[in-house]
């Protein structure tokens, strides 16, 4: 699967590629010894409600659209009839000649939010996989516009990472958040330290021992930047 | 500046056009609040109460607070009536009329503020602190500030205002208007009155509260002023005068020479008491970083390199956190007993 952000995979990467990095092994030894190490990435601001899937990487949302014009009229016509409601209510809003062009408008013009009610198991089995993979996560992970990560840091070692299906309800020792266009931004290669310094990022937790440890969060920052990553927004 | 506060006159000497005129006009609008009056109208009373119902640990962090407010008032109020009136005349600088019509006022205010602080707490908190004898006009700063880096911050301002008035140098003039107007009142200023913002949440101080947000108008103004500064030498070192060259680097290195003791001074009325208020160091220490972010790099457009910053606080973060404050504190107040002891037995 493309390393897509955000998504499970992309945490799994960059979990593998902190525990490659000798640098932060080194910098943030003692990490977490004394204290609750522990992060949570809170990506805010995701446009669910703005995308739709044919606004998609093309990877996706145009391999989407080749496959559904290229199975045969039988496949289509087996597809419109077990359409969901909300999906055949869509396609009685869009204006095209065949009802091949309206089912597949009408798929590409729902919002990330909406799609959970537009598609079912067997349209499933016609998209790409990584399309597939991805609503699922979305549908699993967003909460509202909201995913959260947990980054489980300790002695120089990232121990394990996860995306929550619940947002946080235990106290973790740091939560970054930010909007999801800042964390684009910070993959991209800008400086994590000062994206919080300029109220970019929301840093909540013990400062002090970032103060002690500032290396350690600009290699978590630099290794994100350093990954091979497409974003999915 | 607002254009709206332009001036509709215009005189033969005086540019009436100019920002440092503009500033005089507001500092002569919005700076007259008189404090007496204010002692007047608001009174010490609830203040007194106040204090009288806090605990021991909750009168030292705000005392240690508020005494490096009187010492820093103190301070600026006595370099900008010498070195920073001086400076003002600076060949080098543009508009000397303006910008020193400006400082009298910039003086005018932050006596005032000494004036209130010193008032305060003689009227409300106890005779701790009161070391006046000693002579606080050549020194002897008030225990905590003396003891820890509020007082280094201090003495660099004092340094280098002296040697800017002294040479009038661009670079000086940069190196002295970083300490006193981004990091004195820019940072430990707003940083402090952001906290004493915070105390009705524990304790009622009505007169400190009202007069805070007087001392806070004026110091922005004041901060003000030190931007417009540092970015007419920025300016003329970018225009590639060869006497401003130097200018930026010299900011941004006052930064990196006070930035330890100034997170020294958040740590100081925070964890180094438990902080018994909740005012919080990491608040504090976001607080300082979000304003040296918006004052240096998004106003001023300089580069500052976050990692130094850091490695500096961390560095001192790590030596203060071996100290016993209130020992120190106690040392301190011993030695200006010691002191105290020798001035009225004449020294013998």
């Amino acid at each position: 699967m493309t390393n897509w952000f955000p998504s499970r995979e992309w945490l799994t990467a960059y979990r593998k590629r902190l525990n490659e990095n000798e640098t932060y092994e080194k910098q943030s030894e003692g990490w977490g010894v004394d204290f609750d190490g522990g992060f949570v990435f809170e990506i805010t601001d995701l446009p669910v409600t703005e995308t739709t899937i044919g606004d998609l990487p093309p990877e996706l949302s145009a391999a989407f659209r080749e496959r559904l014009e290229s199975v045969s009229a039988a496949r289509i016509e087996e597809l419109i009839e077990a359409a969901p409601p909300e999906l055949a209510e869509r396609m009685s809003d869009v204006a095209a000649d065949s009802p091949r062009e309206r089912f597949i408008t009408a798929l590409l013009e729902t919002e990330i939010e909406d799609a959970p009610a537009v598609t079912w198991p067997d349209l499933c089995t016609e998209m790409p996989d990584d399309l597939d993979d991805l609503l699922d996560q979305l549908e699993r992970y967003v909460h509202k516009d909201t995913v959260y990560a947990s980054i489980d840091l300790h002695d120089g070692e990232c121990r394990a990472t996860e995306v929550l299906e619940t947002p946080p309800t235990e106290a973790t020792g740091f939560v970054l958040t930010a909007p999801y266009g800042k964390w684009t931004e910070l993959i991209e290669g800008a400086d994590v330290i000062e994206a919080v310094m300029s109220q970019d990022m929301d840093l909540d937790g013990d400062i002090t021992n970032v103060i002690i440890y500032p290396e350690a969060a600009q290699e978590m920052g630099d290794t994100a930047g350093r990954m091979e990553t497409t974003f999915l927004f | 500046m607002s254009q709206v506060l332009q001036s509709q006159y215009s005189g033969q000497r005086v540019d009436t056009g100019s920002k440092w005129y503009t500033l005089f006009q507001k500092g002569v609008e919005l700076g007259t609040w008189n404090v007496e009056k204010l002692f007047e109208e608001i009174g010490f009373e609830q203040d007194r109460e106040s204090w009288q119902k806090l605990s021991q640990d909750e009168r030292d962090q705000i005392r240690y607070l508020i005494s490096g407010f009187l010492d820093g008032e103190r301070e600026v109020a006595g370099d900008a009536a010498t070195n920073l009136q001086r400076i003002m005349g600076a060949p080098c600088l543009d508009g000397n009329t303006e910008k020193e019509m400006y400082m009298t006022m910039l003086t005018l205010t932050e006596h005032k503020h000494t004036q209130f602080l010193d008032v305060y707490m003689q009227e409300v908190m106890d005779d701790r602190d009161n070391y006046n004898d000693l002579d606080p006009r050549r020194g002897t700063r008030i225990p905590v500030v003396q003891a820890t880096g509020l007082g280094e911050v201090f003495e660099h301002q004092g340094l280098l205002t002296a040697k800017a008035a002294n040479t009038l140098d661009p670079v000086d003039i940069a190196k002295a208007a970083t300490n006193y107007h981004l990091n004195v009142e820019g940072i430990l200023a707003r940083v402090g009155a952001s906290a004493i913002s915070r105390f009705p949440e524990r304790a009622d101080f009505p007169l400190l509260n009202y007069a805070f947000k007087f001392v806070s108008t004026d110091e922005g103004r004041h901060i003000t002023h030190g931007i417009e500064l540092l970015k007419e030498l920025i300016e003329k070192e970018e225009a590639g005068n060869p006497q401003f060259q130097g200018v930026k680097q010299g900011i941004v290195e006052t930064l990196y020479q006070d930035v330890p003791y100034m997170a020294d001074f958040g740590y100081m009325f925070t964890d180094a008491l438990d902080d018994p208020l909740e005012l919080d160091f990491n608040e504090v220490l976001m607080r300082g970083g979000n304003l040296i972010d918006g004052m240096y790099n998004e106003t001023l457009g300089l580069d500052i390199d976050y990692m130094e910053v850091l490695n500096v606080v961390r560095d001192r973060y790590l030596e203060i956190n071996e100290w016993d404050l209130k020992q120190r504190v106690h040392e301190q107040e011993q030695h200006y007993q010691r002191k105290r002891g020798v001035t009225t037995d004449g020294g013998i």
